[in-house]
């Protein structure tokens, strides 16, 4: 069934020669790998595409734009194929070889490929439903290098993201819906229904199966529906999505029936299917529609039909020849490209696609020297100055999250800013996490910074998909792709607790693959770190205690519009020789009370950032003073305290003098009446006496 | 009595789905234990496996790796031998360790108490710290008194003493022992110690430190054991067995211990342990490398033969560096032959921890000494030798020692 608004009927042409070829090409492909690669066990997980391939292929032959951009899922090859991609690259990448989507390091089927100049592949994610609103975030940076920065090499340009029947049922699916239709976003979703999610069949996943239908009264999207095997049918729809797009300016869902002709994997027998079904996909399979349309249309004679299959069979054959010669991956490499990374004269092997790193940008000059205004400032402003002096700076920097616009954030951080900067660079968003980050990864990749906020360190919940997929991705594209960012997100105890407002946690994103981790204690030092990270080419979470953002111990004098505070640099706020005492966030000035209130001569040592961390500094004052004792307000077990006690362990085994202590909450949510948070937190009555413990021991 | 085992499928792995055998964990000839996986078969969903059906050795096997293992089908058997029992030993080792640890700590459960405060050392902990600077600077640690929690010696307490000892003279190390120059020395030569040098230093230096040290001397007049040797020597050494003096002193040592039992004991807090049994240690001479002590175990059912014939034994095994651990262990009283290198009297012998006593024999030596005879007195040469005993004055005192060595003197001066 078709659903035809408007009646239109826009013509796009279509290479019907390639479209041929390639499928024969995919059709070898899928065959060599599944009857035969498999089992030599050359290739280890296997997808074919066999009933998908022909409308995927059509589709590649839209993106003809310049910053065209395109994300799918593990069945997508035929359209990767179609938009040029070599051969010989996606067998590099299932038979693990040198080269290819990520040396080795991923699956072959989670695809990317950078391109300035022309579509490109959004690094895939290997779950389902993240493809979703990385695409949405690079729909909204192409608007914004149209309209705002009036880059004419972003006109026409649309977002292409491809999810099966399956994937409507995610998160990422409406959340990008969400902002696709608000924003009114030039992105078009591709369903590709095959009646399947592996063995779940799709009245599971939308009510009827049929996501077009139950989508009718959706505004703000155009929805197409139809057959996704015939050919003629087919290439009307595709036709009509991308005029819509690419002139409106306005998302289309265009959903086309297809079927799977093979299992989910290499692995799945599909014993689930009964024998009628089977023999009904068997019959729509679009392979022979393709043969006979062509032919009846004169696009192709028989003869040149078979040559065609029999020369797309030699050439995957022989790049599987050519590619099984070629080196394995080297395992002396695999660790690299966590982070960015420096060659020998120290500059840096900058990633082949995202940030703003890429331009080389001029940044106003910066410098660890403090040149103070008279006055002190609380960390709102000293965060909000730097923010501000940053965006007038960079307008590629955009500052975004729920509330942040209009009221200048809940903890009023970014008050001020939407009104000076624009909306465009300052704006508010829907009430999804997922949305937030997933469309964070799609504005850094379209050569963007930015810098969305995270209400509650709590809420960050919800986006641990996509703020996941951020961290991993130099890494797990063997440094092809990077998507730098700054995730502001507030938290800490505050004059009472909670479960969802009072959660530090910070310890999970030093443990994830990625992200570098910046908890400042004082407005001085927000300064500095934040003007770091926003000037850095890798991810950063930068958390702002929601107690020091306005205490008054946290006030300092601006440090000036120069201040930056590279990573990895604790500060020794006390200096003495008995005792090494390590903290860092809403601890540090407990920390320095406890300290003075004792009189033990003691170093203290405010970390700042957790990853990198200073462990130099650490190292030096254990070995003096032979005593640590680590406080942060994050629980105790596995808290980041546990592997600074490691580190000490190992590192100063030989000049420790007393056991290395922690003291920090109780394996525990963060209590919301003020009695209960005071004593479950660490305090300075309860740091003072494990201080003299071990000063005593 | 073993019995073959076949090695079949069961019902719920063959049912469904078709298997192949993937892959034998064991081979023929392996020993395989009850339940232990030795086959893994793959089936079109998942990898399953064949567990042993009884302990033994793998005797054959009948359906090879990528062959299908079908229900009935016999896959291979295994010849049932006796377990060798490595499960229960696990599980022995595991009960150990349960004991060992707090009950708190092997539940795991989220730590709900994070003001737990530090542990308590002991008085004698050296902390890492502390060992480092004791073998950088040499120190001697009896010298530094603690301040740390029960007195332990801290790295500050050591820094401090370092930084004293500094400031007292201007020796560019901070050696605890001073150094000793002459002017007309020729300088000197360091001869690194050997371990059995160190283990040696060691012993001694807690053996003074923990038992005060206390000898009675008295003499031996050998005639009759000399007389007794040129009579028996060569009947022993048909046996293949060297009869030497130190034979009738072990010999005499264990008389004297069974009419005095308190001097083959050990001394605790709490009271004197009397051992019930002699193992009687020997000190032997290692030319300039040092000394080692074999112990004769069970000496006090011993006759003169088997005495010698385990010194012998003992002796030539030392000599050639062949004792094992058990023939140095045990010892529950010593007896050093110092005499042979021709010392007449040592004092003190240092006791060989954590026995209660050692017994000293002298150099042989014809002496002149004053006897009775017919009221008169005579000048007599007579073959002499001191005899000494060195207590531990905490176990024993000089009515003990006395007694022993009165009786030790009689049976070898009454020897037949």
């Amino acid at each position: 069934m078709h659903l035809f608004k408007n009646n239109e009927k826009q013509e796009h042409t279509f290479n019907w020669q390639h479209i041929a070829k390639t499928i024969l090409t995919s059709r070898a492909l899928d065959d060599l790998e599944e009857f035969d690669l498999v089992k030599q066990k050359k290739v280890l997980y296997q997808f074919s595409a066999r009933g998908h391939d022909m409308a995927q292929i059509m589709l590649g032959q839209i993106l003809n734009k310049q910053k065209d951009a395109v994300s799918g899922y593990y069945r997508s090859r035929p359209l990767l194929l179609s938009i040029g991609i070599e051969l010989e690259q996606f067998l590099q990448a299932t038979m693990m070889k040198q080269g290819g989507f990520s040396d080795g390091r991923d699956i072959g089927v989670v695809f990317n490929q950078p391109n300035h100049d022309g579509a490109c592949v959004l690094p895939m994610s290997g779950g389902v439903g993240a493809q979703y609103t990385p695409v949405a975030g690079w729909a909204q940076a192409i608007e914004y290098h149209r309209t705002h920065l009036k880059d004419s090499t972003w006109d026409e340009s649309m977002g292409l993201v491809l999810g099966g029947d399956g994937s409507v049922a995610t998160n990422g699916f409406w959340s990008s819906l969400t902002m696709a239709t608000t924003l009114q976003l030039p992105m078009l979703f591709y369903i590709e229904d095959n009646g399947y999610g592996i063995s779940v069949p799709s009245h599971f996943q939308t009510p009827g199966g049929n996501i077009v239908k139950n989508l009718a009264s959706f505004k703000g999207i155009k929805l197409l529906s139809g057959d996704g095997t015939n050919p003629e049918e087919a290439a009307e729809l595709i036709s009509q999505a991308n005029h819509h797009v690419r002139n409106e300016r306005s998302p289309v869902l265009l959903r086309l029936t297809v079927p799977r002709l093979n299992g989910h994997s290499a692995q799945d027998t599909q014993s689930y299917k009964s024998e009628e079904r089977i023999q009904f996909e068997k019959q729509h399979d679009p392979l022979p529609k393709l043969k006979k349309y062509m032919l009846a249309q004169g696009l192709i004679k028989a003869s040149q039909w078979d040559e065609l299959e029999a020369q797309t069979k030699d050439d995957a054959y022989q790049a599987y020849l050519k590619v099984d010669q070629q080196p394995f991956a080297d395992p002396a490499q695999v660790e690299t490209h966590a982070f960015e990374e420096f060659d020998e004269t120290g500059s840096p092997i900058l990633q082949q696609q995202g940030g703003i790193h890429l331009n080389h940008p001029s940044f106003p000059p910066s410098s660890q020297e403090i040149i103070a205004e008279p006055g002190r400032i609380n960390m709102v402003t000293a965060i909000r100055k730097t923010l501000d002096y940053e965006l007038s700076h960079n307008n590629k920097m955009l500052v975004f999250g729920e509330d942040v616009g209009a009221k200048g954030g809940v903890h009023a951080v970014t008050l001020g800013l939407q009104e000076k900067h624009g909306e465009a660079q300052v704006f508010d968003t829907s009430l999804s996490e997922e949305g937030i980050i997933g469309r964070s990864i799609g504005l850094a990749l379209a050569g963007l910074l930015p810098v969305p906020e995270i209400q509650f360190r709590k809420y960050a919940d919800p986006a641990e998909e996509q703020l996941n997929e951020t961290g991993s991705m130099r890494w797990r594209t063997n440094n092809r792709f990077a998507a730098p960012m700054v995730v502001r997100m507030a938290g800490g105890y505050f004059g009472c607790g909670d479960p969802w407002h009072s959660q530090c946690a910070e310890v999970k994103w030093v443990h994830a693959i990625g992200w570098q981790v910046a908890m400042p204690s004082n407005a001085e030092d927000a300064v500095g770190l934040l003007r770091y990270a926003l000037r850095n080419n890798n991810p950063t979470i930068f958390f702002e205690h929601r107690k020091m953002l306005d205490h008054a111990w946290s006030r300092r004098p601006y440090p000036g519009d120069q201040y930056i505070i590279p990573f990895g640099q604790g500060n020794k706020i006390l200096s003495g020789d008995r005792v090494t005492v390590v903290s860092w966030g809403g601890m540090v000035h407990m920390c320095q009370t406890a300290i003075e209130q004792t009189g033990i001569e003691a170093d203290l040592i405010d970390l700042r950032t957790l990853r990198p961390w200073d462990k130099a500094m650490v190292l030096e004052s254990v070995k003096r003073t032979g005593r640590c004792l680590i406080v942060h307000e994050d629980n105790l077990s596995a808290g980041f305290g546990a592997e600074i006690a490691a580190v000490l362990a190992k590192e100063a085994f030989f000049y420790l003098d007393a056991p290395i202590e922690r003291l920090a909450t109780a394996d525990i949510g963060n209590p919301h009446d003020p009695k209960l948070m005071e004593h479950a937190l660490p305090n300075p009555d309860s740091i003072a006496q494990r201080l003299m413990e071990l000063d005593q021991i | 009595m073993s019995s073959i085992v076949e090695i079949k499928l069961t019902a719920d792995q063959t049912e469904g789905t078709k298997a192949t055998v993937a892959q034998w964990l064991k081979r023929k000839g392996e020993q395989v234990t009850i339940n232990e996986p030795i086959i893994e078969l793959e089936t079109d969903k998942v990898m399953m496996e064949v567990i042993a059906p009884a302990s033994g050795i793998l005797q054959d096997i009948f359906i090879r790796e990528g062959e299908p293992a079908e229900e009935n089908i016999i896959l291979g058997t295994i010849l049932e031998t006796a377990l060798s029992n490595p499960v229960n030993e696990q599980k022995n080792d595991r009960a150990k360790w349960v004991e060992d640890t707090p009950n708190s700590v092997s539940k795991d459960l989220p730590r709900k108490n994070p003001t737990a405060g530090l542990p308590d050392p002991p008085s004698t902990f050296i902390s890492p710290a502390v060992r480092r600077l004791r073998q950088q600077h040499q120190l001697d640690l009896s010298q530094i008194t603690g301040s740390g929690k029960n007195n332990r010696i801290t790295s500050r307490d050591v820094n401090a003493y370092l930084s004293d000892s500094a400031g007292t003279s201007n020796r560019q190390h901070t050696l605890f022992e001073p150094t000793i120059t002459s002017p007309t020395a020729a300088g000197s030569e360091i001869i690194p110690h050997t371990q059995m040098r160190k283990v040696i230093a060691e012993h001694m230096q807690h053996s003074v430190q923990t038992a005060p040290h206390v000898t009675s001397v008295f003499d031996l007049d050998l005639s009759a054991i000399i007389q007794h040797r040129k009579n028996h020597k060569q009947a022993f050494a048909k046996q293949g067995t060297k009869l030497t003096f130190t034979a009738y002193f072990v010999a005499a040592a264990v008389q004297a211990i069974k009419h005095q039992p308190k001097v083959n004991s050990q001394f605790h807090e709490h009271g004197l342990e009397v051992f019930k049994h002699v193992n009687l240690g020997f000190g032997t001479a290692l030319g300039d490398e040092g000394l080692i002590v074999p112990v004769i175990q069970q000496a006090q059912n011993m006759n003169l033969m088997q005495i010698a014939q385990e010194l012998t034994r003992l002796t030539d095994k030392a000599r050639n560096m062949q004792l094992s651990q058990k023939e140095v262990q045990g010892g529950t009283f010593t007896i050093s032959n110092h005499g042979v290198s021709g010392s007449l009297v040592a004092t003190p012998i240092i006791i060989n921890q954590p026995q209660s006593a050692i017994l000293g024999l002298g150099k042989m030596e014809k002496r002149v000494v004053v006897e009775q005879h017919n009221g008169q007195d005579m000048m007599v040469i007579k073959p002499m030798c001191y005899v000494s005993l060195t207590i531990d004055h905490r176990a024993l005192d000089a009515y003990q020692t006395n007694d022993f060595l009165s009786h030790f003197k009689a049976v070898i001066e009454a020897w037949k």
